[in-house]
């Protein structure tokens, strides 16, 4: 059970780097003369990985925070899904960045709270072993 | 003239000033907050075209900026304590960088690429700042809970 909400933490963690990186393409896309090729890419990779958050917070019985990680599916697949309505539906798409604060606030929000409920759980695990009496 | 009880002492003015400050300064660390979401929003605008080729970011982020600097005179009228003060010097140091970034996109493209992080962070620390000051003076803020 604590291996699980170990790597439920971990994940979480791995996800919110991956999503600060990924913000970095878009910069060198917008000002750094690479393209967005490398941020359309990438964001494909990442919008991979809250599958395994969530199964890391089944798998932890995370509770709410199990919640939160579908939303955070929920939210990372409506990013990948923006950037295709701008010809549609231009002021629509452009709520990518907005959504992409979204995605890192909320994965913030589960990655710390995620840690806190290792944490936890570690501790109960930890707690001192009562002194057995000795024969004298 | 006999000499009643003393009066009790005149309040300072700065007593006065400093509970305006401090809820001035929640209120503009909370518009602060607005403008930068705003601002992500008319990034997506322009890289969109949404409303054509414009400029409405760069555009936008002049109008709010003072808002930076403001917060600073305000944490220092109200006397806020230091682990505001200096998260809101932090703050208007992030945003001078953010706005100097994009002027070395020609020269240093990678570290001018760092504008897109740096606005997570100046959004993150926007938050931070804007909880951690309670509307009512003397009250404890939000942030760290």
């Amino acid at each position: 059970m604590h291996v699980s909400r170990v790597v439920f933490a971990a994940l979480a963690w791995l996800f919110v780097g991956l999503v600060v990186l990924q913000v970095f393409y878009a910069g060198m896309g917008l000002l750094g003369g690479a393209g967005m090729r490398q941020h359309v890419e990438f964001g494909y990779v990442v919008s991979g990985v809250p599958i395994l958050v969530l199964i890391a917070a089944g798998a932890a019985r995370a509770g709410q925070l199990a919640v939160y990680s579908a939303g955070l599916l929920l939210i990372t697949f409506v990013q990948t899904v923006l950037p295709l309505l701008r010809d549609d539906l231009p002021f629509v798409a452009a709520l990518h960045p907005v959504n992409a604060l979204a995605i890192f606030w909320l994965g913030l929000f589960i990655a710390r709270r995620a840690t806190a409920f290792a944490r936890r759980r570690a501790e109960e695990t930890t707690e001192p072993v009562q002194a057995q009496p000795t024969a004298t | 003239m006999p000499a009643g009880p003393p009066h009790p002492p005149e309040p300072m003015a700065g007593s006065d000033v400093a509970p305006l400050a401090q809820r001035g300064f929640v209120i503009v660390a909370w518009v602060l907050v607005g403008c930068l979401v705003v601002q992500f929003f008319l990034v997506g605008l322009d890289l969109f075209e949404a409303m054509g080729e414009s400029e409405l970011h760069r555009d936008f982020a002049y109008i709010y900026g003072w808002l930076t600097p403001v917060l600073v005179l305000l944490a220092t009228v109200a006397g806020l304590p230091r682990r505001v003060l200096l998260p809101t010097v932090a703050l208007l140091a992030l945003y001078a960088i953010q706005t100097y970034l994009p002027t070395i996109a020609d020269t240093l493209p990678r570290i001018a690429a760092l504008h897109a992080i740096n606005a997570l962070l100046v959004f993150w620390l926007a938050v931070q700042v804007a909880r951690a000051v309670p509307w009512i003076p003397g009250a404890t803020g939000t942030a760290g809970r």
